[in-house]
């Protein structure tokens, strides 16, 4: 009798540790589902935000293919640039439109990219076209020195010759100190 | 593993007892005990598993009957009111019947039935004696039923047969059907010759005369009762010397077939005298499932029995049903496992992407500033190299240009530089002014260097007999690709 009674109480003890167990799987399970919805969207948000960021390095890759790698090199050293550029003056051109230059203001700023800024009066003199052009040509038309041109008079005098004044920014920036980065290639070949 | 079995004879007022282990081989039994106390009885009891018992029950009566046919749940009354009428009205026998199938009986069908009807004197004992044991108790049976039942089980007779077994003290007469249902059963109070009575030609003569007289009563009392002649086939059982004894000295009136032992061994591992001398307690494995006189009190138990038995299947039934409820949530649950950790390694894998993604966003954010500072210096600076040849190309004769000039501001604006430029027109009249200046100003306008915005026109002197009119225009120069495309 005992033997029965200790076999009916130990299947129920099987049955209710079955059923807690049964139970907590569940909850488990729902734990799980509720968890696998929060991740679902995780990795929603995350594929988009991956689209937008291949997207916006496609565009920039883009974009820094459109600017010259001697631009990019740019300069050892601001004051070598300015110096560089100085003998860049002394050339035979200014002197054939009898020109002078004055260096004014020196100062550096940060936008859009950090450089040191160089304000250039330059005067000159010249009764044809051709020389004016000639002389604006070599200045303006290089592709070493950026300049931005901020001021320019030509007026004709009673003797017929044109006096003309031209105010130029030597722009000299900072040589650019990131390397166009390998894992941008990796980016794109994802 | 083997189950225990007790088999127990209750004979002669003395217990005799016998432990059977039943394996998958067959039945093999322990040495018999030397002494066989009521105190060593109660202990293999204690470790037995089954318990088997059988007696002489000398009340029992054993009956073989035509009842009319009456539904089965009625049948045991009818019995039981039968067994009354025979031993008597005051009687409460215990019954046990057999439903041995239908007969015809004049014109009728009935139901042919043998039933055994016992006193409580007979049982009594057995019951206080093995009550305790429950449930281990599985038979109690008269002697005759177990030893017809063995014979019928083992030598499987084509015809009526009769067993005598002969004890100490007492002998049992017994005559059953080829199935082993007892037809005719007696204890007879002849034992076997003991001492030297047993070596003693005239006892032993004497013995078997007066056996043969009690099988004679016997047999004649079944031809009596059943219309059947006398069985043709005789089992001695109970001892080896029975074979001795009966071939010295032929039991008068004994049937042509007489064998002194069954054609095969009942039990393994012991002799076959030993197995002939305890034959009486081997016969108990052969207890047929009726004629078995459990207590009343076993009623109840049984119902227990069953009702447990229902409650264990239906615990079984709900554990394998909840147990594999749990298998399917388990498994669910450690898909969902596979399928989070998946999700997880994937965001993992995603977020160390946006990372680095992030970071070569970072590193080439500053191109562009320089993409701006290349369009500002660069890309967009206007065409300044051609103003003056532009201009003497575009310009009439009547026209003099006294002042060119740039309108400050910061930088190009969308790859424009404004600017402004004066002189003055020689002309008749003023409308004759305009119209140079409205020439001069669409070739300008049509020009890739410039573009104009507005234009002011107006006389210097309308009293000078050559007419003089100056102009002031504000235009755009336009950015050119390239100052080597001049």
């Amino acid at each position: 009798m005992r033997l029965k009674a200790g076999v009916i109480v130990v299947g129920v003890l099987i049955i209710v540790q079955l059923l807690m167990f049964a139970y907590f799987l569940s909850q488990d399970k729902q734990i799980i589902d509720l968890a696998l919805k929060d991740l679902d969207s995780r990795r929603q948000q995350l594929a988009a935000e991956k689209a937008d960021l291949q997207n916006r390095i496609k565009e920039l890759k883009s974009m820094i293919s459109a600017i010259p790698p001697w631009l990019l090199a740019g300069f050892e050293d601001p004051e070598a640039g300015f110096v560089e550029f100085l003998d860049f003056l002394q050339s035979d051109t200014l002197k054939a439109v009898k020109g002078t230059v004055t260096v004014k203001s020196r100062d550096f700023t940060q936008t859009p990219i950090p450089l040191h800024q160089t304000a250039f009066s330059f005067k000159y003199q010249f009764t044809t076209t051709y020389e004016a052009e000639k002389f604006i040509n070599y200045l303006l038309f290089q592709e070493r020195y950026p300049l931005q041109v901020t001021g320019f008079n030509a007026k004709k005098s009673e003797t017929g010759v044109v006096g003309g004044d031209l105010s130029v920014s030597l722009l000299i920036p900072a040589r650019l100190q990131i390397p166009l980065p390998s894992s941008s290639e990796k980016v794109e070949s994802r | 593993m083997s189950t225990r079995i007790l088999s127990v004879s209750y004979f002669e007022d003395s217990y005799q007892y016998l432990e059977i282990d039943k394996q998958s081989g067959g039945y093999f039994p322990r040495p018999a005990p030397q002494t066989a106390t009521v105190e060593a009885l109660l202990a293999a009891c204690r470790q037995a598993d089954e318990i088997y018992i059988n007696a002489a029950m000398p009340s029992a009566l054993y009956e073989w009957e035509n009842f009319p046919k009456v539904a089965k749940k009625y049948l045991a009354n009818v019995v039981m009111q039968d067994a009354r009428e025979k031993i008597g009205e005051g009687s409460a026998p215990q019954v046990q019947h057999k439903v041995l199938g239908d007969v015809t009986e004049a014109g009728v069908t009935k139901s042919r039935i043998a039933y055994i009807a016992v006193q409580p004197e007979d049982l009594t004992p057995l019951w206080t004696t093995f009550g305790k044991f429950g449930k281990k108790v599985k038979a109690i049976s008269p002697l005759s039923v177990a030893l017809a039942s063995m014979a019928a089980k083992i030598d499987r007779p084509s015809e009526n047969f009769a067993v005598v077994w002969v004890g100490p003290n007492s002998s049992m007469i017994t005559i059953s059907s080829p199935e082993g249902v007892v037809k005719v059963a007696r204890t007879v109070p002849l034992g076997l010759p003991q001492g030297e009575a047993i070596s003693d030609p005239e006892a032993l003569r004497v013995f078997s005369e007066e056996f043969g007289r009690e099988f004679f009563m016997t047999s004649t009392f079944f031809k009596q009762e059943f219309r059947e002649g006398v069985p043709n086939l005789l089992y001695f059982l109970g001892h080896t010397q029975l074979a001795d004894i009966f071939r010295e000295h032929p039991l008068p009136g004994a049937p042509a077939d007489v064998r002194f032992s069954l054609a095969e061994p009942p039990v393994k591992g012991i002799s076959d005298s030993q197995a002939n001398e305890l034959v009486h307690l081997i016969a108990n494995l052969y207890l047929p499932d009726e004629f078995s006189f459990l207590p009343e009190e076993a009623a109840p138990a049984r119902t227990g029995d069953l009702a447990y038995r229902i409650a264990l299947a239906a615990m079984v039934l709900i554990i394998i049903g909840v147990g594999f409820w749990a298998y399917r949530l388990n498994g669910a649950k450690q898909e969902r496992l596979a399928e989070y950790e998946k999700q997880v390694a994937a965001i993992e894998k995603l977020q160390d992407e946006v990372l680095t993604l992030r970071g070569d966003v970072e590193r080439l954010q500053p191109l562009v500033g320089w993409k701006k500072f290349y369009e500002e210096t660069f890309q967009n600076r206007p065409a300044w190299n051609m103003v003056f040849s532009e201009l003497g190309l575009l310009l009439p004769e009547n026209i003099v240009i006294d002042e060119f000039r740039l309108i400050p501001q910061r930088g190009p604006v969308a790859g424009k530089v404004a600017g402004e430029m004066s002189g003055s027109i020689k002309a008749d009249n003023w409308e004759a002014g305009l119209e140079v200046l409205r020439d001069f100003g669409a070739n300008l306008q049509s020009s890739p260097v410039f573009e104009v915005v507005d234009v002011n026109y107006a006389p210097e002197d309308v009293q000078k007999i050559t007419k003089v009119f100056n102009f002031k225009i504000r235009l755009n120069l336009l950015k050119r690709g390239s100052a080597h495309a001049s």
